[in-house]
């Protein structure tokens, strides 16, 4: 088993949008930024992960992730700032497989409207076992107290299979993946799903025990 | 870990049921996967898979009578029993129609299923050998995967042992859904309902998923300290109060097994 510890030599490829510009990077053959035109990709929204981010110019980004979509991770300071992390897929884009990760409140929205898009649409039959695939084709000027940010405009245009380059895994480590600061939500009882095609604690095991 | 711990006891690969019993009650695991000890199925087992029989007759063939599939079912059960001498077996065979009625109603609307009992196998980070699973049906026409669980009573929800299975089956399928599907042989007195549904999300798969690989570390550990299963089995010591236990078989193995 290797040791995480000390430089890996190596940087995840990335894609992310500058909120301020209006512009997408991805990172160049140099290890900078370069800029790409308004991309359309695949995007793991089945797998995003929510959490508290730090991102610090000329520095590695850091974060703690949620520990589900649903329980929010403890801020670990009032610097970190609520954030996503997401794979994303283009060949012709991003060269791959890239990660996607902001702590930009409007890219946030935007990508809050996406994935409740894609609750909506994930359950329809012919979407089961796919990928959206997001275009990005514009943008909305926001004006906020740090002047003028933009919000780019996110769409699922249609759903594709989901190709090896894109594995069906979560985008961060298990070491990332912080504690709640409220206890766990007690279970609660779960709801009757109806069948598709209407359209529309044991006391005694023996008796709860499904074979 | 010590990835060869389960080579060295002939383990070529685990499954969600194998690590569910790893977790719960150890010592019934070595006596049954290690010492070779396996117990005949229990007569709820066997009603289980009875009634998944039949209802399967009846969802791959829409035009079957119900009746035809209660009685393969039926006949299934006898056969599986035959040389059973729980005293449950005659209450269990008459509830067998029920479950299997109440089971086509509700799962006959989902359509036809394309796949049944179909072998199914992830890989967990840092555990050498595969998981495997066999799921009852999947409809690929709705993306959705369903289990059928035989029960006396509804759970209040997907338990997490039937969690860490349908975590399994989710994972090998992409975003198929992956429902659980309760039936009781009759409705209730309040409540009419035969069958109730439960469908698993997204974050309950990652969290099962999650957990059957530290069960399944630790599992290694454990095979890890010793390659003579006897002397394992001395590290445990068993609950014969537990339901696991509850077969008069089981606790006359264990009584040899672990000396007491």
């Amino acid at each position: 088993m290797p040791l995480h510890i000390g430089g890996s030599g190596t940087i995840k490829p990335y894609v992310k949008y500058n909120a301020k510009s209006d512009k997408w990077f991805v990172r160049g053959a140099d290890g900078g930024d370069q800029e790409i035109p308004r991309p359309t990709f695949l995007l793991d929204l089945k797998n995003i992960r929510t959490g508290w981010f730090l991102f610090r110019e000329g520095q590695a980004p850091d974060r703690v992730i949620d520990p589900t979509l649903d329980r929010i991770a403890q801020q670990p300071d009032p610097a970190y700032k609520r954030g996503f992390v997401v794979m994303a897929f283009s060949q012709k884009f991003f060269g791959g497989a890239v990660e996607f990760s902001s702590a930009s409140i409007h890219l946030s929205n935007a990508i809050r409207d996406l994935y409740a898009a894609f609750e909506e649409q994930s359950g329809k039959a012919e979407n089961r076992g796919k990928v959206p695939v997001v275009a990005c084709t514009g943008s909305d000027a926001m004006k906020d107290k740090f002047g003028t940010n933009y919000r780019p405009r996110l769409e699922i245009v249609k759903w594709a299979d989901r190709p090896a380059e894109l594995p069906d895994a979560s985008p961060v480590d298990e070491s990332e993946i912080g504690r709640t600061g409220a206890p766990a939500p007690s279970p609660q009882a779960a709801a009757h799903v109806p069948p598709p095609a209407a359209k529309a604690a044991a006391s005694d095991p023996a008796l709860e025990t499904e074979f | 870990m010590n990835t060869r711990a389960f080579e060295r006891h002939g383990i070529d690969h685990l499954s969600a049921s194998s690590l569910n019993l790893w977790a719960a009650e150890p010592a019934l695991w070595i006596m049954e996967r290690l010492l070779g000890r396996r117990l005949p199925a229990s007569i709820i087992a066997a009603r289980g898979k009875a009634v998944e029989f039949g209802v399967h007759l009846g969802l791959s063939n829409p035009r079957l009578p119900v009746e035809d599939c209660i009685d393969r079912a039926e006949r299934e059960f006898a056969r599986e029993t035959a040389l059973s001498g729980d005293p449950r077996r005659e209450d269990e065979r008459k509830k067998i129609a029920g479950w299997v009625r109440g089971a086509l109603a509700e799962l006959r609307q989902y359509g036809v299923p394309d796949a049944y009992q179909h072998r199914v196998e992830i890989r967990l980070d840092d555990v050498p050998v595969p998981i495997v699973g066999f799921i009852d049906w999947r409809f690929s026409e709705h993306g959705l995967i369903v289990d059928l669980k035989t029960t006396e009573r509804f759970p209040s929800q997907i338990s997490d042992a039937h969690g860490r299975q349908g975590a399994v089956y989710a994972s090998a399928h992409g975003n198929f859904g992956m429902r659980f599907a309760y039936a009781k042989p009759a409705p209730g007195k309040t409540d009419k309902r035969q069958v109730t549904v439960y469908e698993m999300s997204g974050d309950d798969v990652r969290r099962h998923l999650a957990a059957l690989r530290v069960i399944a570390l630790s599992l290694g550990r454990f095979l890890a300290v010793s390659n003579d299963p006897q002397e394992l089995a001395g590290l445990i010591v068993p609950d014969f109060d537990s339901f696991w236990w509850s077969e008069p078989a089981a606790r006359a193995a264990g009584r040899e097994v672990f000396g007491f």
